[in-house]
């Protein structure tokens, strides 16, 4: 089964920056999400990255892919619906660490780190409506930008959805991705060879 | 669209369902019946009886008749339940080449792997009839309990019997989704499964479209075949010390009783009392045959299946602590198996919990409802569809490795959410080490003797270093069926090797190649 392009690039984009996703940037959820805000945004993204939703999807490097994002989503999932371990995980990502803490004290994976001026200063772009503010954000969206004055679309939407992951409630750029698949998409009519992501 | 079948392979019945028209069928055999026993009777020569008609041979044919195989599936030769299932039927368990139990009728040895798949072949060729179409898939449940190499072999089985498996299901999780599938649910439910053979529970939260598996316990030594063998070993009890010889060496006069049990069981669900009448079993003094005669109360059943049902709460009360949850939290609860027809089961369960069971589901089909639910959720997403539900199930047991002193080191608790994956690094410890040895276990003890082994392997051909340098990281994969994958890797060499855990009791692809029927003729 051909899987549709979109949901190849949302795949892509979600693994090529999971390292640098905190739980809640990973389940699209601000910092003080309830208990239901939590299971809500657990069960939005359980059907678009559980690998039952890519059952029968040929391509063995997509489903690892896959595989891998779920993982780290029931990850996110088990520490931030409880309430002692999502605590100390908040205080964790103070300090910099991002992963489950281990019954062990040895987390497992790779880990990536992030200093807390960072932190607050990405928190800070998430209460900012209508600008990209996040500096990796900000990166991915100038790049949207000259995607969009080349009339690449696919690029366009790729480059929005990293930025979106900083900046996961952003209106502008839940509104350009739309866009820009629309016009994907009547490109892609036209065109009888349409740019396909090529996945290793 | 081909359609794929679920199947509910039980202990004692098995029931086959195809989602159809946007929902369920349940599909009966030519005599209009729902449920087929699990039972496969060997004629001599090449034919093969299965389901209804098999049954009804148990009594002609005590020793050429197979029942309660699943009892056995997966197992070693030595392990309790094995030794115990040797007394309690009348066919023969013979060992295989892996210390796995097999069954030997008329001189010809069969794995139990095969004695499924003629269970499967049977309903599958229901479907066959019924749909008009040749059916290659399926999604087959298992109780939440069983062990990957319990598993492995229910799948082997599908695949001698011609059926792609798409999915091995946890029983009570495919019975969650027949009962909450297109209702909007919030909320948490508990599925109190009590089989032929074993006891589950579950606990699910309902969001919607999503069945989240939060907490699952179970006794895969405890069910209605249990019930029914307390009912027994009273009425042997009865019996004098003689009388009681000749019996326990009859496999026909053990039948007898285990039937008359079964019978008494289900005549004390609806009146207080019963004769229980078991046929031509006992001499009278000048040899001539004589029925055993005696009268049991409900009161009486109730007493000598009180332990078992106070263990099945104690079950319950696990699997409730281990999310921290109360009887109050919970917003409905699912009765499944034929055991829970019970007025004593479904009043105690009420008790417990404290509020009336679901009315309208059927204990006996609602396990095969929900895989032929979840068989189409996967051939709807093989074509792109994915308006559908969606199951995460958790792997039931804990896995880990062995270390040194006989410990077991934990790498996934149980309850957590597959497929699920935890990499190790392994290093050597003496100088130039050119293996390494890594044992696997499932289960909860902190002692490796206690858990389940589900097979060991070796890295070989490890680079010739200084101890602790090579690094070595393992990475121990459950996927969507519960089935246990390893793969490692040599850190510095980047050198892999992926291995499937083969479970030690279980057969090679060979094998299973080897007896798949579409090979065979019948």
């Amino acid at each position: 089964m051909a899987l549709e392009l979109e949901r190849q690039v949302e795949v892509e984009t979600v693994f090529s920056v999971l390292d640098d996703l905190d739980y809640y940037r990973l389940l699209r959820l601000r910092g003080g999400a309830s208990l239901p805000d939590v299971e809500k945004a657990y069960t939005e993204q359980s059907q678009r990255f559980h690998p039952d939703r890519f059952f029968g999807v040929k391509d063995a490097a997509l489903l690892k892919k896959v595989t891998t994002i779920f993982k780290k989503l029931n990850e996110g999932y088990q520490v931030l619906k409880d309430p002692e371990l999502k605590k100390m995980y908040d205080e964790k990502l103070g300090v910099g660490r991002k992963r489950a803490p281990d019954a062990e004290g040895e987390a497992v994976g790779r880990r990536s780190h992030v200093s807390k001026s960072n932190l607050e200063m990405e928190k800070a772009a998430l209460d900012a409506e209508d600008v990209v503010t996040d500096k990796r954000a900000k990166k991915y969206w100038d790049l949207a930008k000259i995607a969009e004055s080349n009339e690449d679309w696919n690029g366009v939407v790729m480059n929005t959805q990293f930025a979106m992951n900083y900046e996961p409630d952003n209106p502008l750029l839940k509104q350009k991705v739309e866009e820009a698949k629309i016009k994907m998409r009547t490109k892609n009519k036209k065109n009888k060879n349409p740019y396909k992501i090529k996945i290793v | 669209m081909p359609y794929a079948i679920g199947v509910d392979l039980g202990t004692s019945n098995s029931v086959v369902a195809v989602f159809r028209g946007g929902k369920p069928i349940v599909i009966a055999d030519e005599e209009g019946n729902r449920t087929h026993p699990s039972v496969v009777s060997f004629g001599h020569g090449q034919s093969v009886v299965v389901g209804n008609k098999a049954s009804r041979q148990m009594v002609y044919n005590p020793q050429g008749t197979v029942f309660s195989a699943k009892r056995l599936i997966g197992r070693e030769i030595e392990s309790a339940e094995v030794l115990r299932a040797q007394d309690l039927v009348p066919y023969d368990i013979v060992e295989g080449e892996r210390r796995d139990p097999r069954i030997q009728v008329h001189d010809k040895v069969y794995s139990l792997q095969e004695i499924s798949a003629h269970v499967l072949r049977y309903l599958k060729q229901l479907a066959e009839s019924y749909l008009g179409e040749p059916v290659g898939h399926a999604v087959v449940t298992v109780p939440a309990y069983f062990n990957d190499s319990q598993r492995q072999a229910t799948r082997d089985a599908g695949r001698i019997a011609g059926l792609e498996v798409l999915r091995i299901v946890n029983e009570p999780t495919a019975a969650a989704l027949a009962y909450g599938l297109g209702q909007a649910k919030n909320e948490h439910v508990v599925v109190y499964d009590l089989g032929g053979g074993t006891f589950d529970v579950s606990i699910l939260h309902i969001m919607g479209d999503v069945f989240e598996v939060v907490s699952t316990a179970g006794d895969t030594f405890l069910g209605g075949d249990d019930f029914d063998n307390a009912v027994v070993e009273h009425l042997l009890s009865l019996l004098q010390p003689e009388e009681l010889k000749a019996v326990k060496r009859s496999p026909l006069s053990r039948l007898k009783f285990k039937r008359a049990a079964e019978e008494a069981k289900k005549a004390l669900s609806k009146s207080d009392e019963t004769e229980v009448v078991v046929e031509a079993v006992l001499k009278d003094a000048r040899g001539g045959d004589q029925d055993f005669v005696c009268r049991l109360t409900r009161l009486q059943y109730n007493q000598l299946i009180f332990p078992l049902v106070k263990r099945t709460f104690e079950v319950c009360d696990e699997a409730l602590n281990a999310v921290s949850l109360e009887p109050d939290d919970i917003a409905a609860v699912v009765l499944v198996g034929g055991m829970t027809r019970s007025p004593i089961i479904k009043e105690a369960v009420e008790n417990y919990f404290g509020r009336p069971v679901e009315q309208g589901v059927n204990p006996d089909e609602v396990v095969g409802v929900g895989a032929s639910i979840q068989a189409s959720n996967l051939m709807g997403a093989l074509e792109g569809n994915l308006a559908s539900s969606l199951l995460i199930d958790v792997t039931p047991q804990s896995l880990g490795v062995a270390t040194v002193g006989g410990f077991v080191e934990r790498l996934i608790e149980r309850n957590t959410a597959i497929p699920v994956g935890k990499t190790k690094v392994f290093t050597t410890s003496v100088d130039d080490q050119r293996e390494v040895k890594i044992e696997v276990f499932q289960g909860e003890s902190r002692m490796a003797m206690d858990n389940e082994k589900l097979g060991e392997f070796i890295l070989e051909g490890l680079r010739p270093a200084a101890r602790g340098e090579v690094r070595i990281a393992v990475s121990f994969d459950i996927d969507s069926n519960g089935i246990v994958n390893v793969t490692a890797e040599d850190e510095s060499s980047g050198q892999a090797a992926s291995i499937r855990l083969e479970a030690s009791t279980g057969l090679s692809d060979d094998e299973v190649e080897d007896l798949m029927f579409d090979n065979l003729d019948f």
